[in-house]
C-alpha cells in the first residue's frame, strides 16, 4: 500500500539524521567551537557545548588580523565576478540558442571543452598575461579569472533554459509592438530567472571559494581575498584554533544567506534547464 | 525559428573574447611551454622539443603521481556518486522539515576548500579531534588515529572532498528526480515491480542523462584537483606521499622551477582527459538524449 | 474474470473526505465506467481499486475476497493510464514484457503471450521500436498490449484516450469494445467524456463530488436519469432545465414557464406531479426532443413560441439556440427551413419527453416513483 509502515518512518528518518550528521554537523562543530573559549576547546575528551560563549575569538580576529580587509575584498571580487560573468553570458546564451549561424554547435561544444584544461594549467599563462597587461596583483585580474572560469558552465546552463522557453512568447511581444530587445528584457528573462539565479549562484560561489587563483595572482596582503588569508591565517606558527573556527563561521554567513534565499532557484536551474529530460 | 546569424554570433563574442584570452591563449601557452627548458623566475626559455616529455617517461615520480591521481579520482567520484544519489533519493521522499534538510545538506559544497579542509584538520585532529574521541570512545580504536600520517592521509583527502561535493552530484540528481511522471511509478507497480526493481527499471533509466552530465564534469573536477588535496597534506608529514598529478605540476614548477617540466605533466593530464572524455562520449552517447 | 464489489468506501485526505462511503457490484464480464465531471472521484476510486491510493475505510472484493490491503501486483489487475506511461528506455516488446519478467515468466512463454497481445492490437510491427518513435495512437495500443499481456481478472482503464484527437479517439473506442467482446474479462473504464461512456458502456456509474448518483445501463440513465445532475450530464448536447411554476386548474396540470409560454402536463402523469402545484419546479427537456419541425402535431405536443438567437448548423439538423428570461436553451431543426437570428418559430415536444424536477432535491419526478426510494445503488 501507499502508506509508511512505523518502520518504514524509522529508518527514512535514521536515514534522514545521519546524512544530516555527516553533511551538516561539521560545520555547527566549527560554530561551536568559534564561540568557546580556548579552555573549553583544548579539552579531551571534547565538550559539546560551550559552558561559557564567548565572541572573544571573534574579536581577536577582527583586532589582530586583517580578517575585516580580506571580507571586503572576497566581497568586491565576488561580486563583480558574478555581475560581469552574467553580463556576458545571458547575451552569449541568448544569441546561441536563437540564432543560427556557422559554428555554433562548434562553439557549444568548446564551451564544455575548455573545463578539460586543468586550472593548474592555465594559472601560470594566466599570470603571464595579467603581468603584460599591469594588471598582476589587482582584483581585475581576479574577477577576469573567475569569470573565465564560470562563464562555460554559465553559457551552457543558460543555453538549456533558454532552449526551454518557446519562442512564441517572443513572437507574441514582438507582435504587441515590443523590439526584440524589449521582448527579450520583459519576457525571455523573467522566465529565465531561476537559471539566471542559478548561474550566478555557481559563479559566487566557485569566486567566494577560490584558493588557487587568489594565491598566484594576489601577494599584496590588503588585497587578498578570503580563503587566501584564512589560509595565511593557519600557517602562521600558533595556530590559533579558536580563532580560525571563528574565521571559518564568518566566511560561511553570506553564502548561507544568500544560498537559504534563493535555495529552491538552485534546485529548478538544475532541473528543467540544467540537464536535458 | 531561428534567424540568421550575425546578431547571433555579436552577441557571443564578448564572452567568447573573454574565454579565448584567458582560457584559450594560456593552454596555447602552455603547450608551447612544455616544449621548452625554462627556469620559472626567469625569462628566457630554450626549445627542447619533446624532451620533457621523454623525461618524464622515465620520472617514477611522475608516474606514482599518476597512480596516486587515479586513486584519489576514482575514489572520489565512485563515493560522491553513490553518496549523492542515495541521499538524493532520500530527500525526495516527503517528510516534515524536508526543506530545511536539503538546504542543510547542500552546505558542504558552498565552503571555501580552505575552511573545509581547516575544519577537517580539526575534527581529525589527533589531540583534540571529535572524530578520533568518538573512536576511541566507542572502542573501534585503542588511541586517537593520525589521520595526516602516511597509512591514513588518503582516506582523510577522500574522506573530506567526498564530504565537500557530494552535495553536486545530489542537487544534479534531485533536480532529475522531480521531474519523473509519477505515472511511471504507478504503471511499475500495478507490473509487479517491488521497490528494487522500479529503481532499477525507472529511476535510473531517467537519471542516465544527469548521471552521463554529473559523472563527466565529477571526473574533471576530480581529475584536476589542487586545492583540497594541496591543502590536506601539507604540514601533515605525508606530503610526499600524496602527490596527485596536479600537485607534482605545481611541485616541478614553484619548487623546481622547471616550468617547462611543470607545463608538461599539466599537458599530459589534458590529453589524459581529451582520451578519456572522447571515449566516454563515444560509449555513453545514447544517454545524453533520453 | 472477477466481481468487483466496493462496499462504503471512503477516502479521506487527512480530516477531508473525497469518496463518500460508496457501494457499487460491477458482475463478472461486465465493463463498467465511472464518468463524472472533474474531481468527482472517479479517477480516486480506479486507483484504489487499482491500490496506488490507501482505503480510508471500507472493502474491495474481487470475487468475494477483499483486496484492500494487498499490494497492485497481488491484485491480478493491470491498468492503462492517461498518459500512457510506457518505459521510455525499453522497446515495445520489453514494455510489455514487463510484468512478465517481474514474474519470473520463462522466455519462450514471454514471447507467446506478447505475440498474442501484439497480433489482437495489430502492434506486431512495432515490437522493436521504442516509445518515442510511436505516434499518440500506437503508444495507445502499447499501453493496452501491456494490460493485456498479463491475462488479468479486471482491467482499469485511467481515461485512456483524452490525449487522442476525435477520428482516432472513434476508432479506439471501437477497438476496446471489441477486445471487451472478445475476452469477456471485467473492465473498469473512467473518462469524464458522456459520449465515451455511452457508447462503451455495460453499465455507467455516474458519479458527482465523491457520490454515486445513479447507476444503470445509458438507455436508462438516457431516459431516467434519476437526478437533475445525471439529467445534465448524460446526453449531448445537455439537456435543458426551464424554471416553471407547476398550475393546476379542472382541465388538469399545466406548466407556465413565462413569457406566454405554457403548455399541458400529461394526464398520465397527474398523480406523480400533483404534489407540486403551486411550486416552483424545473421543466427538464432535452434539445433533440424540442424540435422545430412543424409535423408534430398529435394531441400529445406541447408548443412554445420563441425567438431564435443563433444557428448553428451540424450537417442534416441546426443546433437553434434560444434565450428565456434570460437564459440561452437549445433545440434541434431541420436544416432545411435555413432559419435565422431573430425569427420567431414554435417549437415542438412530445409530452412525454419531459422531465419534471424538483428544484429543491435535485430529483427527478418520475410516475410510478416512490419518493422515499433512494438513489438506486446497484443494479
Amino acid at each position: 500500500m501507499t502508506g509508511r509502515s512505523g518502520l518504514q518512518w524509522l529508518l527514512l528518518g535514521l536515514a534522514v539524521a545521519l546524512l544530516l550528521a555527516f553533511a551538516a554537523f561539521p560545520l555547527l562543530w566549527m560554530g561551536l567551537t568559534a564561540l568557546k573559549p580556548s579552555t573549553e576547546i583544548f579539552t579531551w575528551p571534547p565538550r559539546l557545548l560551550p559552558e561559557a560563549p564567548t565572541l572573544s575569538n571573534i574579536e581577536r580576529l577582527f583586532a589582530q588580523t586583517h580578517f575585516v580587509t580580506y571580507f571586503k575584498n572576497s566581497v568586491i571580487v565576488s561580486s563583480a565576478a558574478v555581475i560581469l560573468t552574467l553580463l556576458l553570458a545571458i547575451p552569449g546564451a541568448y544569441g546561441l540558442t536563437r540564432y543560427r549561424f556557422f559554428g555554433r554547435e562548434m562553439i557549444a561544444a568548446t564551451v564544455l571543452f575548455t573545463y578539460m584544461f586543468a586550472p593548474i594549467m592555465i594559472i601560470i599563462p594566466f599570470y603571464i598575461v595579467m603581468r603584460t597587461f599591469g594588471l598582476a596583483n589587482t582584483h581585475i585580474a581576479l574577477v577576469l579569472a573567475y569569470c573565465a572560469f564560470s562563464l562555460p558552465f554559465a553559457l551552457w546552463m543558460l543555453r538549456t533554459f533558454f532552449q526551454s522557453i518557446p519562442i512564441d512568447l517572443e513572437e507574441a511581444a514582438m507582435t504587441d509592438g515590443a523590439s526584440r530587445f524589449r521582448a527579450v528584457i520583459h519576457v525571455v528573462i523573467p522566465m529565465a530567472l531561476p537559471g539566471i539565479i542559478a548561474a550566478g549562484i555557481l559563479t559566487f560561489i566557485l569566486a567566494w571559494n577560490d584558493y588557487i587563483f587568489a594565491r598566484i595572482l594576489i601577494s599584496s596582503d590588503n588585497l587578498k581575498t578570503l580563503p587566501v588569508g584564512i589560509a595565511d591565517l593557519y600557517n602562521a606558527s600558533v595556530i590559533d584554533w579558536g580563532m580560525i573556527m571563528a574565521s571559518g563561521l564568518l566566511v560561511i554567513i553570506p553564502v548561507v544567506i544568500v544560498f537559504s534565499y534563493v535555495q529552491k532557484f538552485l534546485v529548478a536551474g538544475w532541473g528543467s534547464g540544467g540537464v536535458k529530460g | 525559428m531561428q534567424t540568421r546569424g550575425l546578431p547571433g554570433l555579436l552577441l557571443v563574442l564578448p564572452a567568447l573574447l573573454l574565454l579565448a584570452t584567458l582560457t584559450i591563449y594560456p593552454v596555447g601557452y602552455g603547450f608551447w611551454l612544455s616544449l621548452h627548458a625554462k627556469h620559472s623566475l626567469f625569462p628566457q626559455q630554450t626549445f627542447v622539443g619533446l624532451d620533457n616529455y621523454f623525461y618524464l617517461l622515465h620520472d617514477a615520480e611522475f608516474w606514482e603521481s599518476l597512480r596516486i591521481g587515479l586513486i584519489y579520482s576514482v575514489s572520489t567520484i565512485v563515493l560522491q556518486l553513490v553518496l549523492g544519489v542515495a541521499a538524493a533519493l532520500l530527500l525526495h521522499q516527503s517528510f516534515f522539515g524536508r526543506n530545511i534538510v536539503r538546504g542543510l545538506v547542500l552546505f558542504p559544497y558552498m565552503i571555501p576548500t580552505v575552511v573545509a579542509v581547516i575544519l577537517w584538520k580539526w575534527m581529525l585532529n589527533n589531540q583534540f579531534g571529535l572524530i578520533n574521541f568518538g573512536l576511541v570512545a566507542l572502542g573501534i580504536s585503542s588511541e586517537p588515529v593520525n589521520w595526516f600520517g602516511r597509512s591514513y592521509i588518503m582516506v582523510s583527502l577522500i574522506l573530506v572532498s567526498v564530504w565537500q561535493f557530494f552535495p553536486f552530484v545530489l542537487l544534479a540528481v534531485l533536480a532529475r528526480l522531480q521531474t519523473i511522471p509519477t505515472e511511471l511509478y504507478d504503471a511499475a507497480r500495478v507490473d509487479g515491480a517491488g521497490p528494487v526493481a522500479r529503481f532499477l527499471f525507472v529511476t535510473l533509466p531517467q537519471l542516465a542523462s544527469v548521471l552521463f552530465i554529473t559523472i563527466l564534469l565529477r571526473s574533471i573536477w576530480m581529475f584536476t584537483k589542487f586545492d583540497t588535496v594541496w591543502l590536506m597534506t601539507q604540514g601533515g608529514g605525508a606530503e610526499r606521499y600524496i602527490r596527485t598529478m596536479p600537485v607534482y605540476a605545481y611541485m616541478r614548477t614553484f619548487n623546481y622551477y622547471e616550468a617547462g617540466i611543470g607545463a608538461a605533466i599539466a599537458i599530459v593530464m589534458f590529453l589524459m582527459l581529451v582520451a578519456a572524455a572522447a571515449t566516454y562520449f563515444f560509449l555513453f552517447r545514447g544517454e545524453d538524449q533520453l | 474474470m472477477a466481481e468487483v464489489k466496493l462496499v462504503a468506501l471512503e477516502k479521506k485526505f487527512g480530516d477531508v473526505s473525497v469518496i463518500h462511503r460508496i457501494n457499487l457490484d460491477i458482475r463478472d464480464g461486465e465493463l463498467a465506467v465511472l464518468v463524472g465531471p472533474s474531481g468527482c472521484g472517479k479517477t480516486t476510486t480506479l486507483r484504489m481499486v487499482a491500490g496506488l491510493e490507501e482505503v480510508t475505510s471500507g472493502n474491495i472484493l474481487f470475487d468475494g475476497k477483499a483486496v484492500e490491503r494487498l499490494e497492485p501486483k497481488d491484485r491480478d489487475i493491470a491498468m492503462v493510464f492517461q498518459s500512457y506511461a510506457l518505459y521510455p528506455h525499453m522497446s515495445v516488446r520489453d514494455n510489455m514484457a514487463f510484468s512478465l519478467r517481474m514474474k519470473g515468466v520463462s522466455s519462450s512463454e514471454k514471447k507467446r503471450l506478447v505475440g498474442i497481445a501484439a497480433e489482437m492490437l495489430d502492434i506486431t510491427d512495432l515490437l522493436d521500436r521504442k516509445p518515442r518513435q510511436l505516434s499518440g495512437g500506437q503508444r495507445q495500443r502499447v499501453a493496452m498490449g501491456r494490460a493485456l499481456v498479463r491475462e488479468p481478472k479486471v482491467f482499469l482503464f485511467d481515461e485512456p484516450l483524452s490525449n487522442l484527437d476525435a477520428a482516432l479517439r472513434a476508432q479506439m473506442r471501437i477497438e476496446i469494445k471489441r477486445i471487451h467482446q472478445r475476452l469477456r474479462t471485467t473492465m473498469i473504464y473512467v473518462t469524464h467524456d458522456q459520449v465515451e461512456a455511452m457508447t462503451l458502456a455495460d453499465k455507467i456509474v455516474v458519479m458527482n463530488r465523491g457520490h454515486i448518483e445513479q447507476v444503470g445501463d445509458p438507455l436508462t440513465l438516457y431516459r431516467r436519469p434519476l437526478s437533475r445532475f445525471v439529467a445534465g450530464f448524460i446526453g449531448s448536447p445537455k439537456m435543458n432545465f426551464f424554471p416553471a411554476r407547476l398550475l393546476a386548474d379542472e382541465s388538469g396540470l399545466h406548466a407556465d414557464l413565462g413569457e406566454g409560454i405554457r403548455f399541458d402536463m400529461p394526464r398520465e402523469r397527474d398523480a406523480a406531479y400533483r404534489p407540486y402545484v403551486g411550486r416552483s419546479i424545473e421543466i427538464g427537456i432535452r434539445p433533440e426532443h424540442l424540435l422545430d419541425d412543424a409535423r408534430l402535431t398529435d394531441s400529445g405536443t406541447i408548443a412554445m413560441d420563441v425567438t431564435i438567437d443563433v444557428v448553428e448548423p451540424l450537417g442534416s439538423t441546426s443546433l437553434l439556440t434560444f434565450v428565456l428570461g434570460g437564459t440561452s436553451y437549445s433545440a434541434i431543426g431541420d436544416v432545411a427551413l435555413m432559419r435565422r437570428p431573430g425569427e420567431r418559430v414554435r417549437l415542438r415536444a412530445t409530452a412525454k419527453d419531459i422531465y419534471l424536477i424538483d428544484p429543491e432535491t435535485g430529483r427527478v419526478v418520475h410516475p410510478a416513483d416512490d419518493a422515499s426510494t433512494p438513489v438506486r445503488l446497484a443494479v
